[in-house]
């Protein structure tokens, strides 16, 4: 057992320190238990999330609690035809795809800048960038509305993409600075010795050394951009570029709500996310940790 | 770190970029937006577009195919929750976005009301519209901007109390026909031990039909010109004796214990269910949640009746509150024939009735239609009677007199406020009149 | 080698276009009537300042903004430490639970919101599985009753983020040194003054990140509750950024609605700047 157990440390998503053991074994095993029953209290909520979306709403009035004993996956087929969730669910592939590729393009290009040069204008650059980090978006949210109205972008992919970039890049900046001000510069002194301008040294040296950090930065910020609520909700609410969070919130209707519809349409909003979690737990984790220590 | 190993991971993650340029370009058109330009040319050909709320769409579906067969036109329908249509449409029509036809909210009751918008120049004049005669008094006042007809109205809707009859039957209850009798129900179904009345008032929307009911009883018929005083700061809510009135009826129900306990916790389908299920007894909704209602238990239609909800001990006093479902034509429209067209359409007598009957809701316009639904029949010699009345917030002069009766009233049935500083409250986003 | 100031320019643009211009534009708005007409608006002064002073749902507001924000960063700070010092053990089952205590921090706000509302209703989920336990004397009315709506609020909250905090203290529970702890052991300490005395001061640096973390956000929190409670009962749950999307999109009054955003960004950066003279003092002092 403690075998075992040894062999597991430093299989984790964080690395775990080694450690003697220590206690009965009965204690180990009541530790054990009683986190595992702790985790069950956590994941309550989970529970409730499926036995909803996969019963009847006479079942559901009957008792809300049961498991449902023949699931009703009628319900995630309607809340796909009620809500065009195949539509949103390509929306929200689309803005946060290209967001992504932009606010990694962006914010590596923006962040070599800042990191390389130790000028003052690039030091008040970057610190102006990292006001974003603190500045709520809703004191700017009317004005930008107006502005991507004047640009004719409302209900607009274009509108969201931009939005998330702008709004995301203090983060990715603020990550790829702190990466590259780590990196040795020997690589790029080597390529500039070999004739490469700025542009070709970037493309061909720095940017795969920045994969790690790019790996965290799509991971925080595809995120958060497919999660993204409010926005989307005013730029493109009620179109056929409406995101998945804006789709299920319209489920809710104004006199009484379908729960079994809504906690299935949820279900499908929320399916992608948890399947490349799962897939892959020790990336997403390991880049929540980096990318917050920054 | 290969050159090749570099070239491929940049294939590769050129690739991804390009699959996904391709998934936008296929689900397309969603990068800019196009202005089809297609100006009215008066034949009204081509496309219309029309954002209306999730109700209208689901009622007016049926119908389309007809109309485009029969006028060549092609219809866009997007629709949302009312909700979400009302913020959303406020901001589309400042930024020339919306629609040709737009679902409009009656009188003021919010900054897409047909009053506010109207007054605005947002809308189309539909005066000359054949069906503009068939329009029915109650909403004749509320689609009327001074003196022009600017919205069409594709259903109405009444708000009833409807119960469960076997719960009725076995505590031995009578539907209620005076305002005692409904005290003496309430008693008689606490003591069978059932929540006399369900009070789903989680977001205050089940409790404005509170205050909508007892006011079409006890203030518009008894006060008929009162907005028209407040709005000339003649009287206000808390100088109003009917309006305190209105307010003390459900005070009474509420200091009773005959709403549901934890009312304010209670979200709408809840409260329809424990009507369905048997543990209330009654529940005061709009008509056109009825089916909803039905859909929660196995007796389905059958098990339930509605009766208008008396706020007076005269019988004969009783008003029912009735709501137009309110389509209207853009006065930016591109298509501003097509959509007339539209609304011609759906204002014929056989289309008003395939309408109404879909949704089980009552006609829009006052034509001959016969409904396939008898639930509604114990309001109907109300409506025959002309004793109907619009929801109380259509007349005010702000959507904000609203949200602080809602918002506030949770206070008040807590017992946080009382009714005057309610009242006050409500008289205070009064005062400052039409946006 | 000079990298040309070029590479910065396009995120400049973006950032300035998204961010900048117009949190500067909404400071301005802030003190005009405007009402999101094509009418221009005309500079009222402070007069918006004032009428927030004076209304009852901004001021509420105010109020569960702040203990929203403080309530919020205590407890998940705490629950989150449990979690990582419970983890960070010999634990068979430790890498599952990591996985699923974190599992609620990516879900998107709008739907923890729907799935809490539902789960909290006084007929829902939670007071079902109270009175299942025998523990119905503790079933409440979570978002109904005025008094206990918020700290029902701000359970959903540290709910779905409190593996945010345990995944950072994780990170931070690798810097302590095995040594040091063994060192301690071996002079006689207990397991609770090895916590106190020895983990728990390396893990400052930990506490500090996650801590602002969760202070921003929780200052800005607004899609949970909007969908959740939108501020009721009455005004029991209303947070500034609540109030002043309702008043710019329900009511259109956009001046006003600038004027709360303007309050709840100089709050924001009060917070900022206080923690950041607390980190350096802390420094000074280590």
């Amino acid at each position: 057992m403690t075998a075992a157990t040894g062999a597991a440390v430093g299989r984790g998503t964080v690395r775990d320190a080694p450690r003697r053991r220590r206690g009965s074994p009965l204690r180990r095993l009541a530790a054990e238990l009683g986190m595992i029953a702790v985790a069950l209290v956590f994941l309550f909520p989970f529970y409730v999330f499926l036995a909803v979306a996969l019963k009847t709403p006479a079942d559901l009035a009957a008792s809300p609690l049961a498991f449902p004993t023949d699931p009703a996956l009628q319900n995630v087929a309607d809340a796909w035809s009620r809500g065009d969730l195949g539509q949103a669910l390509t929306s929200s592939a689309v803005v946060t795809g290209l967001s992504v590729a932009g606010l990694v393009l962006l914010g590596s290009t923006a962040a070599y800048l800042l990191a390389r040069r130790a000028q003052r204008l690039s030091l008040a650059l970057y610190l102006l960038f990292l006001l974003g980090l603190m500045i709520p978006l809703q004191l700017g949210m009317v004005p930008l509305y107006q502005l991507m109205r004047d640009a004719n972008l409302l209900q607009t992919y274009t509108s969201l993409i931009i939005f998330e970039v702008g709004h995301q890049l203090p983060l990715v900046v603020f990550l790829y600075t702190g990466f590259l001000r780590a990196l040795p510069r020997e690589y790029e002194e080597a390529a500039r010795v070999d004739g490469a301008g700025p542009l070709t040294t970037f493309r061909r040296i720095v940017l795969p050394l920045l994969r790690p950090i790019t790996g965290t930065v799509v991971i925080l910020s595809s995120i958060n951009i497919w999660n993204d609520f409010l926005t989307p909700l005013l730029y493109v609410g009620g179109s056929a570029q409406q995101t998945l969070p804006v789709a299920i919130f319209a489920f809710r209707g104004e006199f009484a709500s379908q729960w079994q519809i809504i906690f299935a349409g949820m279900g499908i909003a929320i399916a992608p996310i948890l399947l490349v979690y799962f897939l892959l737990q020790k990336y997403v984790i390991k880049g929540f940790a980096s990318g917050i220590k920054g | 770190m290969t050159t090749t190993g570099t070239h491929l991971r940049r294939r590769g993650v050129a690739a991804v970029i390009a699959a996904t340029a391709a998934v936008a370009l296929a689900a397309c058109s969603g990068f800019v937006n196009s202005d089809d330009g297609e100006e009215g040319d008066g034949t009204g050909s081509g496309t219309v577009s029309a954002y209306v709320n999730t109700e209208q769409s689901a009622g007016l579906a049926p119908l389309l195919e007809g109309f485009e067969s029969e006028t060549g036109l092609t219809l866009d329908v997007s629709s949302a929750n009312t909700d979400e249509l009302n913020q959303q449409l406020r901001v589309q029509l400042t930024s020339g976005t919306a629609a040709d036809l737009i679902r409009v909210s009656p009188g003021y009751s919010s900054p897409v009301a047909v009053g506010v918008l109207g007054q605005e120049g947002e809308l189309a004049d539909l005066s000359d519209a054949a069906w503009a005669d068939d329009l029915t008094p109650d909403t004749a006042s509320l689609a009327d901007v001074d003196g022009s007809v600017m919205a069409f109205p594709v259903s109405r809707n009444a708000i009833v109390m409807a119960y469960n009859r076997e719960v009725f039957e076995q505590a031995g209850v009578e539907v209620p026909t005076t305002w005692s009798e409904l005290l003496a129900a309430c008693e008689t179904l606490a003591a069978a031990g059932v929540t006399p009345i369900a009070a789903p008032f989680q977001g205050g929307i089940y409790f404005q039909f509170w205050v909508y009911a007892m006011a079409s009883t006890l203030v518009y018929p008894v006060d008929p010109e009162i907005d028209e005083r407040m709005r000339a700061g003649e009287t206000t809510f808390v100088d109003s004796a009917e309006w305190n009135a209105a307010f003390a009826r459900i005070a009474e129900l509420n200091d009773a214990g005959h709403f549901s306990d934890g009312m304010l916790g209670i979200p709408p389908d809840q409260g329809l269910q424990a009507v369905a299920t048997g543990d209330a007894a009654m529940v005061l909704m709009v008509s056109a949640g009825l089916p909803q209602l039905y859909g929660y238990s196995d007796a389905g239609e059958e098990g339930f009746g509605v009766f208008a909800v008396p706020a007076s001990d005269d019988a004969g006093a009783t008003h029912v509150p009735l709501a137009p479902d309110f389509l209207a034509v853009n006065a930016a429209a591109s298509n501003p024939d097509g959509a007339r067209q539209l609304l011609d359409h759906l204002a014929q007598p056989e289309n008003v009735e395939a309408y109404a009957n879909a949704m089980g809701v009552l006609p829009g316009l006052g034509v001959e239609v016969t409904l396939e639904s008898t639930v509604l029949d114990p309001i109907m010699p109300l409506l025959d009677e002309g004793r109907t009345t619009g929801y109380a917030n259509y007349l005010w002069p702000n959507g904000d007199v609203q949200q602080t009766m809602l918002q506030s009233g949770q206070e008040w049935l807590d017992g946080s406020i009382t009714t005057e500083e309610l009242l006050g409250q409500m008289d205070a986003e009064y005062a400052k009149g039409t946006p | 080698m000079r990298v040309p100031y070029l590479f910065v320019v396009p995120a400049l643009l973006a950032y300035g276009a998204v961010v900048l211009y117009p949190t500067v534009a909404g400071g301005y708005y802030a003190f005009t009537d405007w009402a999101g007409r094509r009418v221009a608006p005309s500079v009222v002064g402070l007069d918006n300042f004032v009428e927030l002073l004076g209304a009852p749902a901004a001021r509420a507001a105010l109020r569960n903004t702040l203990v929203i924000a403080a309530s919020t960063t205590v407890v998940q700070t705490v629950v989150g430490l449990a979690l990582a010092l419970a983890l960070h053990s010999s634990l068979r089952s430790r890498h599952l639970l990591r996985t699923l205590f974190f599992a609620p921090a990516l879900l998107p706000p709008v739907i923890v919101g729907f799935l809490w509302q539902y789960i909290l209703t006084p007929g829902g989920p939670l007071n079902g599985a109270l009175a299942a336990v025998g523990l119905s004397s503790l079933q409440q009315n979570w978002l109904g009753d005025a008094s206990i709506a918020l700290a029902s609020v701000i359970g959903v909250i540290v709910w779905q983020n409190a593996g945010l905090t345990m995944v950072i203290y994780l990170a931070g529970l690798q810097g302590v040194p095995v040594e040091l702890l063994e060192a301690a052991e071996i002079d006689g300490a207990n397991r609770w003054q090895r916590l106190r005395r020895v983990t728990v001061p390396l893990l400052i640096p930990a506490t500090t990140i996650a801590m602002s973390l969760t202070l921003i956000g929780s200052l800005k929190l607004f899609d949970q509750v909007y969908v959740m409670t939108g501020g009721g009962p009455g005004y029991a749950t209303e947070t500034l950024s609540v109030v002043m999307y309702k008043e710019a999109f329900v009511s259109g009054r956009y001046g006003y609605a600038a004027a709360i955003a303007l309050v709840l960004t100089m709050i924001v950066f009060a917070f900022a700047l206080l923690q950041l003279r607390g980190l350096r003092r802390f420094q000074v002092d280590a």
